[in-house]
């Protein structure tokens, strides 16, 4: 798994990045392309588009490595919020306000999405264990993580109190911290 | 502060979430640097979210990698932009990073442009409030200069229209003057005996009231007749009479009621002259 690389390397790594080293670059992009690929796809459910955004996402990694702090936070959260950032808006832009869509027709995509993609067996189990996410939990956070709703948006959409979406939104995650904690 | 408390809050949720305003995530970021409990949260959900990411894994085509082989710059970079001690970089992504990235502090470069199209803009009013004022002082400078062009126009008129009433044949000139020497009156009667045109030339003369007027006569054959009323005006010196004397022995002017009087007020004489004389 991708975690159980030493943070010696990372460390390395990130330094060898900020001078513009190229064999760093093919490191980076072979290691975290695939997980910020599948991210940017689940947001902006098009091919063509998602290309565009995994490619724009890496410049401004590229760009911003620089300002990235390890002591702040880890690596691939970074790299995974630049990419989900990018595709946000890259779909608020292309789209205007039509992209948004039920939280049935997310769970249809997101079904879809597992069914399709051939999922190596390294992801396999994971696989798994999101399925035993509770789906009005996961709804709720693909709502909020993938399509960059607030919590208000959120109510509004599904029809449920505040207090409810934001109780859903935290449960949703500490399951998920348990599902992966070893 | 109770940090079980604030874990237990929702609001670390939130920030790995992306959700929180600006001053909240400041807020975590700040109390996570000094509780390690936060922190440690804070690593576990955003690990969280990450296994949940990995689980999406899509292998993308080759050529976006090929492409950003391209596009991006593999030259080495001078070591200070590496610093020793990196800047307190938030766990979220600066909005720096969705805006134009070129510029490492882009509200400093738009401070910078504000300020100097401030100084600009500034600098361009007072310009055309010089121009204005310069014009207005032109303005009236020239105004005044058209006004004196006017009277110095007037007063050539004035003249050059009396000396063509002297220039003309048998012209005479009849010197009036006040009977009893106490007065300053004085005017200057222009006669050509051969058309028997008549022209005063006030030299000076009281303004009469409204209700009074001059009148000039002739004293012809020991007679006065009537030469017609006139005004002191404000400019008009030269004043041509409407009657015609082919003969003539005198010339009087005398304070009438307005309108003139068929026959002379005689303690009303104000100058007198004779033709002879």
């Amino acid at each position: 798994m991708k975690r159980s690389t030493p943070r010696f390397s990372e460390e390395v790594l990130v330094g060898k990045l900020r001078q513009r080293d190229e064999p760093a670059f093919h490191t980076l992009y072979d290691q975290y392309a695939p997980a910020l690929y599948g991210v940017i796809l689940k947001i902006v459910r098009d091919e063509e588009a998602a290309n565009d955004v995994l490619q724009d996402s890496f410049v401004k990694i590229w760009r911003n490595i620089p300002s990235y702090d390890a002591q702040k936070g880890r690596l691939f959260t970074w790299l995974l919020n630049i990419a989900r950032n990018t595709a946000i808006d890259a779909l608020r832009t292309n789209h205007g306000g039509q992209s948004i869509q039920t939280g049935s027709e997310i769970v249809d995509t997101i079904d879809r999405h597992q069914q399709t993609h051939q999922p190596n067996a390294e992801t396999f189990d994971l696989s798994d264990k999101v399925k035993k996410l509770n789906p009005d939990r996961q709804t709720v956070i693909d709502l909020v993580y993938f399509h960059g709703y607030t919590h208000e948006e959120v109510a509004e959409k599904l029809n449920l109190p505040l207090g409810t979406v934001k109780t859903r939104v935290r449960s949703a995650l500490q399951e998920l911290k348990k599902l992966f904690s070893r | 502060m109770n940090v079980t408390e604030y874990i237990e809050s929702g609001i670390l949720e939130e920030y790995v979430l992306g959700t929180l305003n600006s001053q909240e995530k400041r807020e975590v970021e700040c109390l996570s640097g000094i509780y390690p409990e936060i922190q440690q949260e804070l690593d576990a959900l955003s690990a969280g979210l990450e296994q949940y990411a990995l689980t999406l894994r899509h292998e993308p085509p080759a050529d976006v990698k090929e492409r950003l082989l391209q596009e991006l710059d593999f030259s080495p970079t001078p070591e200070e932009s590496t610093p020793d001690n990196p800047s307190v970089r938030p766990l979220h992504a600066e909005p720096t990073v969705r805006s134009f990235p070129t510029y490492r502090y882009p509200w400093l470069v738009a401070a910078s442009v504000g300020l100097f199209l401030l100084v600009f803009a500034y600098f361009l009013y007072s310009q055309l409030q010089n121009s204005q004022q310069s014009i207005a002082s032109l303005r009236s400078t020239n105004d005044q200069l058209l006004a004196d062009i006017q009277q110095l126009k007037d007063q050539q008129i004035r003249s050059d229209q009396a000396l063509a009433v002297l220039k003309n044949q048998g012209m005479r000139v009849i010197r009036l003057d006040a009977p009893n020497k106490a007065t300053r009156n004085s005017v200057l009667v222009y006669w050509n005996s051969q058309n028997g045109l008549v022209n005063l030339d006030i030299d000076s003369l009281a303004r009469p009231s409204e209700v009074n007027q001059y009148q000039l006569w002739a004293i012809v054959d020991g007679k006065p007749v009537d030469a017609g009323v006139f005004d002191i005006g404000d400019t008009t010196r030269l004043i041509q009479q409407p009657k015609k004397f082919l003969r003539a022995d005198a010339f009087a002017i005398t304070l009438e009621r307005r309108g003139g009087s068929p026959t002379p007020t005689l303690d009303a004489m104000v100058a007198i002259g004779n033709v002879k004389s």
